[in-house]
């Protein structure tokens, strides 16, 4: 942000039309549209629903954006690289579910839980090196592999589980990660709170970070440049594969039990979380702090929507009125930040 | 001065496309040569061999007296042949500071970890620029708010400090103002000051007289002309150039 405002301070000297106090507060809140978002629909909830204003509440909404903030990390990773991971949400399913029926069902007490919930995000990473294999090696378009293996993961699920396992017959440290407390607050928004940082670090001081960035911002600039644009690919699938597994995890402690639609549709709200935080779907752009505030949002509306007394299908339909608020959004603020840093003279 | 490029007796064949017939061309350190001709006349195609974008049908290339096989880019760039093009060597989302450090990042220790050192490269980049007399207002700037004379410098800042040895500007000056063709002439004489050899490819003759210490004009896949400045006038460079 620092040289947003050297920009502004340079500019103004030979633009004194324009005040450059009004350019700076708009490029502060496009900056961190999310973070205004967010608030302006917690405190529009807080007015309608009687009771929101309370640390409960809040704790409730820091439950529900952890499992779906971290898909939304996975997801910003891919859309950073200038692609896409339809099948996330199904790799987080499947993971956890695999890794559940073995534990809970076809040979219980067999593998020691600590092990078996690092196998979860290992088993993630596996099938996220799926799809990184035919987008990064073989060079296939990510919406068509993901679209795949999205159908793959998702009907695999299914065929490997019909009647749920429930928590009981599962280790109970199997469900610490979405069921259970530290202090008022869930573990898994420490999780998802850690993932975020270690993230963030990551992407702004290695030079695979950087790797990432460029690639997603211009694949064949980027080879030509030295980098070895598949492998950064492949990686990235890896990693989002890992959160995936971790998300996983989270699912089914928050349901508290093993299904086969854990984690069912929440990849449209990992696009959604991710594009109103503020990461282009082209590619290149954005911040992991931007696709904390878009998982923080939907967990805003989520808890809204519950406490609003309507029925569910319509709650759907407040989805999809988000989903494409998400992608209005990004495109405005994408060319409203463009228009007040471009050089007014050339 | 040394000999730093000779190219010699290269061919390409596209298919049946001959497009380079047979080209030889050499360039000293701290020589500037001006590779002129129209649209099609094997330009581009030879670029792209040195640059290690094309592998050549035939031919050798020697680079500082060795037989070299420039396989890819990064090949090119590890020889210190470093080709500046405002489109396709710098990537707009990415600041000023990270595009001449691409790939060649300064790190340091952080703990067992090793990070991107950021401060040294935003000094690095401020310094550099400010020697180019580029008018960026900071090495933070995202690339793609900067003018194409502007990408050029920052093209040329990188050659400038990886200490390439020969750097190819593949038409820098189109698509460029007065005041940007004048910037980039202007960072031509510092590459040459650093006795950095430089192929400059225009088909705007005016700017590559200005500039050049030779000129090698190329039609139909093969050198027709091969001059020093000192031999040829103006005029006698675009009557070659015109009639040909």
């Amino acid at each position: 942000m620092p040289y947003l405002i050297d920009k502004l301070a340079s500019e103004s000297k030979d633009n004194k039309t324009l005040s450059i106090n009004a350019k700076r507060v708009g490029l502060f809140v496009l900056e961190n549209l999310v973070w205004f978002l967010t608030l302006a629909i917690f405190i529009a909830f807080g007015l309608l629903i009687e009771g929101f204003f309370t640390p409960n509440v809040a704790y409730f909404i820091l439950y529900i954006s952890s499992p779906i903030g971290i898909l939304v990390l996975a997801q910003s990773l891919c859309l950073l690289s200038g692609n896409f991971d339809l099948s996330i949400a199904q790799n987080a399913g499947l993971s956890a579910l695999i890794v559940g029926l073995i534990i809970g069902r076809e040979m219980p007490g067999v593998i020691p839980t600590s092990i078996a919930i690092a196998l979860v995000p290992l088993l993630g990473g596996v099938l996220g090196a799926v799809n990184g294999f035919f987008i990064g090696i073989l060079k296939i378009n990510s919406f068509l592999v993901t679209l795949s293996t999205y159908l793959i993961y998702e009907f695999l699920a299914y065929y490997l589980l019909t009647q749920p396992i429930p928590g009981y017959h599962l280790p109970a440290g199997f469900l610490a990660l979405g069921g259970w407390k530290l202090g008022p607050i869930y573990i898994t928004f420490y999780a998802f709170l850690l993932i975020a940082i270690i993230l963030s670090l990551f992407l702004k001081n290695t030079a695979f970070g950087i790797k990432i960035y460029a690639v997603g911002s211009d694949y064949e600039i980027a080879k030509t440049a030295g980098i070895n644009a598949d492998q950064v690919l492949f990686w990235v699938y890896v990693m989002a594969g890992v959160l995936a597994g971790i998300a996983g995890l989270a699912y089914a402690g928050f349901g508290g039990s093993i299904s086969n639609s854990m984690a069912g549709g929440e990849v449209f709200w990992s696009f959604a979380g991710a594009i109103i935080g503020g990461v282009s779907m082209k590619g290149g752009r954005g911040k992991i702090l931007g696709a904390m505030g878009g998982a923080l949002l939907l967990g805003v509306i989520g808890s809204g929507v519950v406490l609003l007394d309507i029925t569910a299908t319509l709650r759907d339909v407040i989805k999809g009125l988000v989903v494409l608020a998400a992608v209005l959004i990004g495109k405005y603020r994408t060319s409203a930040i463009d228009r007040l840093l471009m050089p007014s003279k050339i | 001065m040394g000999l730093l490029l000779e190219v010699k007796g290269i061919h390409k064949l596209y298919g049946k496309v001959h497009a380079l017939k047979g080209l030889d061309l050499h360039v000293q350190a701290g020589e500037v040569v001006a590779l002129i001709g129209d649209n099609g006349a094997g330009k581009s195609t030879l670029i792209k061999i040195i640059s290690g974008v094309l592998p050549p049908t035939e031919g050798k290339i020697f680079f500082n007296g060795e037989d070299v096989n420039i396989d890819s880019v990064y090949t090119a760039r590890k020889l210190g042949i470093e080709t500046v093009h405002q489109d396709r060597t710098i990537i707009g989302d990415l600041d000023v500071t990270k595009n001449i450090f691409l790939t060649r990042e300064e790190t340091k220790y952080f703990g067992p970890f090793k990070i991107l050192d950021h401060r040294k490269m935003r000094e690095v980049a401020k310094k550099l620029t400010e020697t180019l007399g580029l008018k960026i207002s900071s090495p933070d700037q995202e690339v793609r708010f900067c003018s194409g004379g502007e990408r050029q410098g920052i093209a040329i800042a990188r050659a400038m400090y990886f200490k390439s040895k020969l750097v190819i500007l593949d038409e820098p000056t189109t698509a460029l103002s007065a005041k940007g063709v004048e910037k980039v002439l202007n960072f031509v004489n510092h590459l040459k000051e650093e006795n950095i050899g430089v192929i400059y490819i225009t088909h705007s003759l005016r700017s590559g007289y200005q500039i050049a210490d030779r000129f090698v004009v190329i039609s139909q896949g093969e050198v027709v002309a091969n001059m020093p400045k000192k031999s040829i006038t103006f005029e006698d460079l675009e009557r070659l150039c015109i009639t040909d």
